[in-house]
């Protein structure tokens, strides 16, 4: 049996071990939550492993993938040449969404104790995981759309999790309205790229796809732009966002606003960048005009909010403008530190934004409120929640000696080098306007007199909450003081992918 | 090495932090131990310093096909003096925060910041590429805020988020002049920006130089970017005002000799540019005399006067000759040492009279005497009599502007000195008010600080007069390092 099941694996290409071990945890779920019974809550303990295995197994990974090159396999059986690819740009994601994943799982722990249905939560969630992680091995539109759909279709019902209550209900069918209609335009922009291209495959899209006739270029252009977009929340299509992302319970905001959104960019980057042709000034400076609008409405909307998560809600859609600096810059003319500093903020931004969620995540749990008002002074009684969600906050918007201050200067870079100065200017503008705004929702958090909440429910951190935060910051102090890891993955992947096509 | 000091400086900050739990004020103790060994590990480096004129360490911090950026440290003529006092400055601060801070609360904390605070200085000026000099320039900004607003006075919380606002707008010009600068030079070190005016022209370089300028300017307060100084420096707590106005202005000064002046040197020392520059410097003399002199309040008194002597220093950058410079280097040693003492003394004021309103003060030589001798030699030095070390460095500084190549140094010149005379008024009349005249009856039992108050004062005001005599002991040091200087000035 077990030489069976090695010989199996031997035929299996060792990068694809972190999608199947994820996979394998899943079918094993229904067994563990036998096992466990009363103790339910401790499947987030198992939902936590399946991330962590999956996680070093990306690890390990890298050397093999850099030593290797991308790697093509064909989908047996598939009508259309389905294809995954192994490349260091898929891994670079797959380590974002795991280790955001992975963080959120363990918060759940405690945060969901309470909760009725945890079984379907839990699996929900590895779903999830799994459709984005797959998604980073999709080399062609058909593979992609799958594996997004499973991810979307989880992500909804996660939204709407707690359903006995309204927000959520009302958030969740908002989003499945908007996401899935964002999904049928994508659907229709790759029935035009099969009609044009008669494939799916990457590297046929980019071939053929530039031949095709200019208006019929930017038509297929702008629905997939528009199908990515509304996922990714652009400019004008994030009204869903701030509504979905603060409804759910806070591990699946974080992942929500940490991975998923990122992974509309993963498509952008990887079909539409190489496709532009013969379109790179006007699709690079309709990006720079659309990155521009997303990040300057979203900040200044942020500096309205009186409700924590919503406040981080836009800020998730003000750093996907900062991402989208990067990749006009990439489609504009610098490919590569474009690219590569798109793909350093996401990661950033994964990290950030899933901090900042989880410590709200905390606030809620033990407070009960969400209201920025009530949560004054908490640096008084709960430091590690407070700390967190500053440390976060700052970091997103790119104070050092944390991650955000790496990926932004070289946001800013590739737009100078590619020659997009006012882009270059907006965005130093509205990050220390975010700083600006961050550092006085800090001196409330610190320094005020705590409210009557705050001294009233405020009560240490659980275990579960704390190693989850923890490990998020962690990786950000890493990051931070020693960020040519990171820098030299982003930069491979970029020069990587950019030969691959 | 440095490294390692850098490395065990932010360290610390989590070790003081739960140190401090325990042994809640005396954790400035604690907090010196790191910046002391590091002062002497630089004072130790002084022997290869006079040999090879640098001392140099690099370490790759990001190293990829595509982008490069080095972790180097540098020591030479310019940084090796500023280092020197930042962490003389520092570590004193720390001692004198055990005594200061004992009836406040949250020691742990202030302590971490701090640790912060010392590293983020040490390595912006021990820095050797643009983007690590931007990292740990902005790594001093949040730690110093925070000490502002976490222990001041006033309505600190409002000050401090003001001192953030300047500096981070100022932000703005340095980080996209950095950037600028990289692209087009391919290049983040130091070593290599003389490059940058042969790939742009006349244009560009002055567009550089405004954004510099106007961008460090902030942190410099060079009127009229003046606005967040005398607040933030009068209500932030003393000994972090010693810091603030002793060392962190000064790196502003700093990042102008090393960025600025090799980038744009072509269009800075030329007539028009000297002229613009050095009248810059001049106006801020001016302005922070005379406002000083009106202050009623000690700590105002003295923001204004730091004003006033960052007109000299930048004087003396301004007029783009090795003397200048060298003047204003040793002037960035000399007032952390004075300007420190005096805010020290202020420090004093507020801890044991519990008065900052000279109004209300008086006649307090014959009941703090050691204070009050202490504070007369901080006020002569600022004053610029003879015998004090910055005497010596104001002397320079005119020198310096004197070989300028500006047609109207000789009007410059003359309102410089006249600014001279202005600085010993407002000092003169500060110590004839605070220490002299009448006492007031309600500070009859006004008496001189414990031991760790009194130890760094004494220290510092020592150091002034041993510089004051003997100059050469910290200027060997300077002068051979300056080769950087001559190089950027006479390509």
């Amino acid at each position: 049996m077990t030489c069976m099941l090695c010989g199996l694996l031997g035929q299996i290409d060792r990068g694809l071990y972190p999608l199947i071990s994820l996979v394998i945890f899943i079918v094993l779920t229904p067994l563990i939550n036998f096992i466990l019974k009363d103790r339910v809550k401790y499947l987030g303990v198992w939902a936590a492993i399946s991330f962590l295995i999956s996680l070093i197994l990306s690890i390990l990974n890298i050397d093999y993938v850099l030593n290797n090159g991308p790697i093509e396999i064909a989908v047996i059986g598939s009508p259309i040449d389905s294809r995954l690819v192994i490349d260091l740009m898929g891994l670079f994601f797959t380590i974002i969404f795991l280790i955001v994943s992975l963080a959120a799982a363990i918060h759940s722990v405690s945060y969901m104790e309470h909760d009725k249905h945890l079984p379907s939560y839990y699996l929900l969630l590895q779903l999830m995981t799994t459709g984005l992680v797959g998604l980073t091995y999709a080399a062609d539109l058909f593979t992609f759309f799958v594996l997004w759909e499973l991810m979307a279709i989880s992500s909804y019902v996660l939204v709407a999790f707690r359903y006995h209550l309204d927000e959520p209900v009302e958030a969740g069918v908002k989003y499945l309205l908007m996401s899935g209609l964002g999904s049928l335009i994508m659907l229709y922009g790759i029935s035009f790229v099969y009609g044009i291209t008669g494939s799916l495959n990457i590297h046929l899209i980019i071939k053929m796809l530039p031949t095709a006739p200019i208006t019929l270029l930017v038509f297929v252009l702008s629905l997939l732009l528009i199908g990515f977009g509304i996922k990714a929340a652009f400019f004008p299509f994030w009204t869903w966002l701030p509504d979905a992302h603060p409804a759910a319970p806070s591990p699946i905001s974080a992942v929500l606003s940490g991975i998923v959104i990122k992974a509309g960019i993963l498509g952008i980057i990887r079909f539409v960048v190489p496709a532009a042709g013969n379109l790179s000034y006007s699709l690079g400076i309709s990006m720079a005009v659309v990155a521009a609008l997303t990040m300057t409405v979203a900040n200044l909307l942020a500096l309205l909010q009186e409700d924590i998560k919503r406040l981080l809600a836009y800020s998730s859609i003000t750093n996907i403008g900062f991402i989208l600096i990067g990749i006009s810059a990439a489609i504009y003319g610098s490919q590569i530190s474009g690219i590569s500093s798109a793909i350093l903020h996401t990661f950033s931004h994964a990290l950030g934004k899933g901090l900042a969620f989880l410590a709200v995540g905390a606030i809620i749990h033990t407070l009960k409120t969400r209201r920025i008002s009530d949560i004054e002074g908490l640096g008084k009684v709960m430091p590690l929640t407070a700390a967190s969600l500053i440390i976060a906050l700052l970091g997103l918007a790119g104070m050092p000696p944390l991650p955000g201050f790496w990926s932004k200067w070289f946001l800013i870079y590739s737009s100078i080098e590619a020659g997009l100065w006012g882009l270059a200017v907006l965005g130093v503008l509205n990050s220390v306007l975010a700083v600006i705004f961050y550092l006085w929702l800090l001196q409330r958090v610190f320094f005020a007199e705590p409210t009557e909440v705050v001294l009233e429910k405020g009560a240490k951190e659980s275990i579960w909450i704390k190693i989850s935060l923890i490990l998020l910051i962690a990786i950000m102090l890493i990051y931070g003081f020693y960020p040519q890891p990171f820098y030299n993955l982003a930069i491979k992947a970029a020069e990587l992918f950019l030969q691959f096509i | 090495m440095l490294i390692a000091c850098i490395a065990m400086i932010i360290l610390f900050s989590p070790i003081v932090y739960v140190i401090s739990k325990y042994i809640k004020s005396k954790g400035g103790y604690v907090a010196s131990i790191p910046i002391w060994i590091t002062l002497l590990y630089l004072l130790s480096l002084g022997g290869e310093l006079l040999r090879n004129h640098s001392v140099f360490e690099y370490f790759k911090w990001i190293e990829t096909d595509y982008i490069r950026v080095s972790l180097g440290f540098l020591l030479d003529g310019v940084s090796y003096a500023i280092a020197l006092i930042i962490l003389f400055v520092t570590a004193l601060a720390a001692i004198y925060s055990v005594t200061y801070l004992e009836h406040e609360e949250g020691h742990e904390a202030y302590y971490a910041y701090y640790m912060l605070y010392v590293a983020g200085m040490l390595g912006a000026v021990a820095s050797t590429n643009l983007i690590q000099f931007f990292f740990f320039w902005e790594l001093m900004l949040v730690p110093s805020y925070l000490l502002i607003a976490g222990w001041g006075y006033g309505d600190r919380r409002r000050v401090a988020y003001k001192y953030f606002l300047y500096t981070q707008l100022g932000s703005i010009l340095i980080l996209l002049g950095i950037l600028y600068v990289g692209s087009l030079i391919g290049s983040f070190e130091f070593k290599d920006l003389v490059l940058v005016r042969s790939y742009v022209g006349s244009r560009e370089l002055l567009l550089l130089l405004t954004a510099f300028v106007a961008g460090f300017g902030v942190k410099m307060a060079i009127v009229p970017l003046h606005g967040w100084l005398p607040e933030a420096h009068a209500e932030a707590p003393t000994p972090i005002s010693v810091i603030l106005s002793g060392v962190m202005i000064e790196i502003g000064l700093y990042a102008l000799i090393r960025i600025v002046l090799p980038i744009t040197s072509s269009k800075w020392n030329t007539c028009t540019g000297t002229t613009i520059l050095m009248t810059l410097a001049l106006i801020s003399m001016l302005y922070g005399g005379l406002m000083a002199l009106t202050q009623n309040d000690v700590k105002r008194l003295l923001a204004y006067s730091s004003i006033s002597q960052m007109g000299y220093m930048f004087f003396g950058v301004a007029a783009a000759t090795q003397t200048g410079i060298e003047g204003s280097i040793f002037h960035i040693f000399n007032h952390g040492l004075l300007k420190g003492l005096l805010f020290m003394v202020a420090g004093v004021l507020i801890h044991q009279v519990g008065i900052r309103d000279m109004r209300k003060l008086g006649g307090l030589a014959t009941k703090m005497p050691i204070t009050a001798s202490l504070a007369v030699v901080g006020a002569m030095g600022i004053a610029g009599l003879p015998g004090i070390s910055s005497f010596i460095s104001e002397f320079l500084i005119f020198l310096g502007g004197y070989e300028s190549v500006s047609p109207y140094k000789y009007l410059l010149l003359a309102f410089a000195v006249l600014s001279t005379g202005i600085s010993a008024a407002y000092m003169t009349y500060f110590i004839r008010r605070v220490f002299f005249g009448p006492l007031n009856e309600a500070l009859k039992d006004a008496k001189d600080p414990p031991l760790p108050m009194l130890i760094p004062m004494f220290i510092l005001a020592v150091t002034a007069v041993i510089l004051g005599i003997y100059p050469s002991l910290l200027l060997k040091y300077v002068i051979p390092g300056l080769e950087f200087v001559k190089e950027v000035l006479n390509p």
